[in-house]
């Protein structure tokens, strides 16, 4: 079975919604609501390497920031 | 050629009547599917001897209408042409009948002609039955093989009967015809190794076959149902239109679009369908006016590119074809060959377009009229579509019913006639979007349910302020209530608090099933921290590495453990810890992490899910709905801790009310220790995995388990036989199959059996869960078709621990679901029923389970190749025993290794067990020179071999009769024709269930033998040993001496207890 995210020929992009949790996703389907195409269209090996750089803190981003608040 | 009186000719076969020979031969009991039936009505006064005669001349006329088909002694099929046959006539007068009689009476007679087989080595294979209906009224049916004729020599056939009737049977009205061994000679000209070639080339890289009834093949295949469309003229003119338009024929459009609909019926892009060609296109002249089997059937490979407008897909497939065009003459069994598969497809597309000479066949009558005429043919694939041009397009769907049944059918017609207009009307659009049917077809059910406390801490606290009293905890004679419970955790979370845990940090639990166990897990819960449950019986490697990943602030663990893994004395806290200080708790939201399980790794690591609280108080709190009639139960606890099952079972039961009895760790695999305890807890639910079903199921003691109420099965398909043999044997507990997957808090979907066919399926969505089926264009798949299964709702995890890469393309945007939320893709391939019911359907990827436990055989290649010497390595699961599916994994020695230092397979094997847990051992490794490899360059599975086991064996002869019997059963239950005294059980391929059934048959001889001493002992002699202490009881203590022949490590030793568990 053919998974259109493991296409290692594929063309995708990076999407991230607002609680700044990446997704990989192939082109040629529509970006789901809540959800904003950040990197690409490009392969899927160098879309993977902008979510390894750019994903660095996996906690979603309201409950890092009620952590801060709360440190704070 | 004629050697024999009576014969006039021997011939070869072509392909397709190859085929059919195969297909008659295969089963020759069964109704033969390749028997059709021409019907002709005719209107006016005949004279039926005459009619007879011209059947008869008909018979003469052509050779090969006298061929029988033998096989000669090389194995070769023949076609014997004898020069002189009985033509086969009878009559039948139904004219007597009243009218709606004499219809019916006609349909038995027709449906019993169709019955009647013909002897493939008796001529002719055919025979003419004229039924009288009135004087003026008959029926002539002419019954015959497909391997004499296909379609397009039907009206010529039918023209060429009638000249010799109205000639009473003289031949010289007819000029010369063209006889079929002509084009025989034609086909031996042809180059098949070009052909072989091309097609080779043409089916380069195919994966895998289109089947959309895999579980069909190798079935006899019975007489299909029909199912009948015809397009309205409108729209057929408007689809013609459209087809010329982009320089497309109807035929191309049609296999186009049945590409795009079997893609959604099998979930893949690439597809293959098979077509009928009429073979009438071959260099021979006058082959069109030529009567015999001329057609073949070949496959369509169609590559789906998602954003590909669909005109342009069809004139691509349209060029492929044409590019195909001169070896269409080769058989498939050949083309299939030549790709390295033993299929290719099994539908089938048939585009009727070869002339009908109407004049000439009423022109011929005399005095009479042909005023109907229908023509009764099969195939035995599974679904076949023909589709016949005229002014409306009629489209024939004729399909094995056992295969697809009629509502099956209704919604493939559906979809390709919603292709048909998509074409029509928007050639333009992507191959992704084209229209899917109606969507209510897929209801996705309510799952919603208010989780009131998103917190595990807070779920099981608040159950034990209801029930302080109530049992909580049953292990051995220790009994802990509610509240005692509560107060232990608190004491142990206070400490683990104060040295600095608390949300969003990971405290790793390494500790054996007991009390420690439950209060450490809660305790690290209530310090809103996440726990990472470790079996303490794993690899030091192995848990090293883990630690490695998950860098926990604390291990909770006994000073002993932590001294065998060197484990770091900060990071160590003992079960027993307090603290004199109690701060406040800090403030826990549901989105903070309440687990770390780690999972079986493809790229060679063990891979971390960091699951919510949110994820596992949903899945906890669910629980409550399995609880019968919300009276709190007693729930056996013996799933591996490591693994979420452990813990859902664990903390499940504790925030329902139900009290856990704890199984202890090397018990958990032996069905007379399980129903020990189960008796003595009066346990109502237990959770286990198939193949342990169907251990208790042969080897449970009699009258074992009363007390269950709810079998829990997961982890592994269900088989119909093995839950009915369960809800049979137990008809007191009903059985629940659960599925789900650490990336979702363990359990996902939920379906209570009730009877019925085939594997169990997984279910429907558990609370706050949903499922899809999606095509692989992230379309939802139409029900039956089959897709990839993904998962959404508060289950999912938070991703895969340091992972941001792999848990994007996991985790992904989910187009169904509230905006920005995601999707879990499960790598599971399955199907959805029409009320949402979800099918399994087996794996997208190579993951398989064994025992349950998932397994990536890509992390055990990586730990194979990184031992010395190993150049390459595969591993598989094979069965190639009744239900002995096991891991073997081939390697391959590195090109340089010196001989001397060459790897040897039991070696590698004992390496193995030292760095990977048990359940990712492979039972055997064996050493090849190469790897097996397809045409298309994949790794050969089925070119692998099996084990050998008897390499392990070093056979020496039982020297006492204990001995002699062991030797035997060992023999016997691990399938192989001896065993020697000090052969060891696992080198010879045996794994936890084989050993139940050993000490199962051991007891029966007389020799009082328990599962966990097959696992301490091992072999023939050692066994003995322990059978010559009488009591045959378990050893206290396990010992290295106890296994003579390899001595182990104490590592190994603990991995020897570990493998023991299964889940």
């Amino acid at each position: 079975m053919a998974n259109p995210f493991d296409d290692e020929n594929g063309v995708f992009h990076v999407l991230v919604n607002d609680e700044g949790q990446y997704s990989l996703w192939p082109d040629f389907v529509p970006v789901p609501a809540g959800w904003t195409a950040v990197h690409g269209p490009d392969t899927r090996a160098t879309c993977l390497e902008h979510i390894e750089q750019h994903w660095t803190d996996m906690r979603p981003r309201s409950l890092a920031e009620a952590m801060s608040r709360t440190e704070a | 050629m004629a050697a024999r009186p009576g014969v006039e000719d021997v011939l070869p076969l072509s392909p397709m009547q190859e085929g059919m020979v195969f297909h008659a031969l295969y089963d020759d009991h069964a109704q033969d599917v390749y028997t059709g039936q021409l019907t002709i009505r005719l209107d006016g006064p005949l004279d039926p001897d005459r009619m007879r005669t011209a059947a008869e001349a008909l018979v003469a006329r052509h050779a090969n209408l006298r061929a029988a088909f033998r096989t000669q002694r090389s194995g070769r099929p023949v076609q014997v042409v004898r020069s002189e046959v009985r033509v086969p006539w009878a009559m039948t007068d139904v004219s007597a009948l009243p009218g709606p009689e004499r219809d019916a009476a006609f349909d038995r007679l027709l449906a019993a002609d169709l019955d009647e087989r013909f002897d493939l080595a008796r001529p002719p294979l055919l025979r003419f039955r004229l039924v009288v209906f009135g004087e003026r009224d008959h029926r002539l049916v002419v019954s015959s093989h497909h391997l004499l004729w296909d379609g397009w020599s039907a009206p010529v056939l039918v023209r060429e009967l009638f000249q010799l009737y109205t000639s009473a049977g003289d031949p010289t009205v007819l000029p010369r015809g063209r006889p079929y061994r002509d084009y025989l000679a034609w086909l031996a000209r042809q180059d098949p190794e070009a052909a072989r070639t091309a097609w080779a080339a043409a089916l380069a890289g195919l994966d895998e076959p289109s089947l959309i009834a895999p579980e069909a093949q190798g079935e006899p295949a019975g007489l299909p149902e029909r199912y009948v469309l015809e397009l309205p003229e409108r729209d057929t003119t408007a689809l013609t239109t459209a087809a010329r338009a982009h320089g497309l024929t109807v035929s191309s459009v049609l296999q186009g679009l049945w590409a795009v609909l079997l893609a959604r019926l099998t979930g893949r892009t690439d597809v293959v369908l098979g077509a009928t060609v009429s073979g009438r296109d071959a260099d021979v002249p006058g082959i069109e006016s030529m009567v015999g089997l001329f057609i073949n059937t070949l496959p369509v490979r169609v590559r789906l590119r998602p954003a590909e407008p669909l005109a342009d897909l069809l004139r691509r497939v349209q060029t492929e074809q044409s590019a195909l065009l001169d070896h269409r003459h080769l058989g498939l069994a050949d083309i299939q060959r030549a790709a390295g598969h033993t299929v290719l497809f099994d539908t089938l597309l048939v585009f009727e377009s070869y002339p009908i000479d109407d004049d000439g066949i009423a022109r011929a009558l005399d005095g009479l009229r042909m005023t109907d005429v229908s023509v009764r043919d099969a195939t035995h694939y599974p679904l076949a579509l023909t589709a016949l041009p005229g002014p409306g397009l009629t489209l024939t769907f004729s399909h094995q019913p056992s295969a697809l049944d009629h509502a099956a059918i209704v919604r493939v017609a559906e979809q390709l006639l919603q292709l048909l207009d998509d074409f029509t009307h928007h050639p333009e659009r992507p191959v992704a979007q084209l229209s899917l049917p109606d969507q209510d077809e897929q209801p996705a059910a309510d799952t919603a349910r208010p989780l009131t406390h998103p917190a595990v801490r807070a779920l099981f606290e608040e159950q034990a302020a209801r029930t302080p009293d109530a049992p909580a905890v049953l292990h051995g004679d220790t009994t802990l209530t509610y509240a005692e419970l509560n107060a232990r955790a608190d004491r142990l979370a206070a400490a683990v608090t104060a040295r600095g845990a608390g949300p969003e940090s990971v405290v790793a639990v390494a500790l054996y099933r007991g009390p420690d166990l439950v209060t450490a897990l809660l305790a690290v819960l209530k310090a809103g921290a996440a726990c990472m449950p470790v079996d303490p019986g794993y690899p030091a490697d192995r848990i090293a590495l883990m630690l490695g990943d998950a860098t926990p602030r604390l291990v909770i663990c006994e000073p002993r453990t932590a001294q065998e893994l060197g484990i770091a004395q900060d990071l160590v806290c003992t079960p027993d810890a307090s603290t004199g200080v109690r701060g406040p708790r800090p403030p826990l939201s549901p989105e903070n992490p309440a687990y770390v399980i780690f999972t079986s790794g493809s790229s060679g690591r063990p891979k971390g899910v960091l699951g919510t609280q949110r994820a596992l108080a949903n899945r906890l709190a669910w629980g409550r709905e399995l609880q019968e009639d919300g009276t709190p139960g007693v729930r056996l606890a013996k799933s591996p801790i490591s693994f979420i099952d452990g813990l859902t079972e664990l903390l499940g039961a504790l925030v329902i009310g139900d009290a856990v009895a704890l199984v202890d760790d090397d018990a958990t695999g032996d069905p007379a220790a399980l129903a020990a305890v189960t008796d003595r807890s009066r346990a109502t639910v237990l959770t286990a995995v198939p193949s342990l079903y169907s251990t208790l199921v042969e080897s449970a003691p009699p009258d074992s388990f009363a007390s269950v109420r709810t079998w829990i099965a997961s982890g592994e398909p269900l088989s119909a036989e093995l839950a009915e043999t369960v809800t049979r044997r137990w008809p007191q507990a009903g059985l629940v199959n659960l599925y789900g997957c650490s990336e979702a808090a363990g359990d996902s979907l939920m379906h209570a059996y009730d009877g019925g066919d085939g594997p169990v399926p997984l279910g429907q969505p558990i609370a706050n869960t949903r499922a899809h089926v999606l095509d692989p264009f992230l379309r939802p798949v139409p029900v039956g078709g089959t897709g990839e299964l993904y998962l959404a709702g508060d289950g999912l995890a938070r991703g895969y621990l340091n992972q941001p890469g792999r848990t994007a393309e996991r985790f992904v945007a989910d187009p169904f679901g509230p905006p920005g939320s995601r999707l879990y893709r499960t790598g599971d391939l399955a199907r959805q029923r029409a009320d949402g019911t979800v099918e399994f359907l087996g794996r997208a990827d190579d993951q398989v389970k064994i025992r349950g436990f998932r397994v990536e055989p890509g992390e055990i290649e990586a730990a194979a190749r990184a031992l010395p010497g190993v150049g390459r390595a595969a591993v598989v699961a094979r069965e190639d025993g009744p239900g002995a599916r096991r891991l073997v994994a081939y390697v391959v020695p590195a090109s340089a290794a010196d001989p001397d230092t060459a790897p040897d397979a039991l070696a590698l094997r004992r390496a193995l067990a030292e760095r990977l847990p048990a359940h990712l051992v492979p039972s055997a490794v064996v050493l090849l020179d190469a790897l097996p490899l397809t045409p298309s360059g994949k790794l050969d599975r089925r070119a692998l071999p099996a084990p050998d086991f008897t390499e392990a064996s070093t056979f020496e002869p039982p020297r006492t009769e204990p001995e002699k019997v062991l030797c035997g059963l060992f023999a016997e239950v691990l399938g192989l024709e001896r065993v020697g005294v000090h052969d060891d059980f696992f080198e010879l391929g045996g794994d936890s269930i084989v050993s139940v059934r050993l000490a199962d048959r051991a007891r029966r001889a007389g020799l009082g033998l328990s599962p966990r001493d097959v696992f301490t002992r091992r072999t023939p002699a050692g066994l003995a040993e322990a059978v010559g202490d009488e009591s045959g009881s378990p050893q206290e203590e396990f010992t290295a001496t106890a296994a003579p022949l390899v001595s182990l490590s104490s590592t190994q030793l603990d991995n020897v207890k570990a493998r023991w568990r299964s889940r």
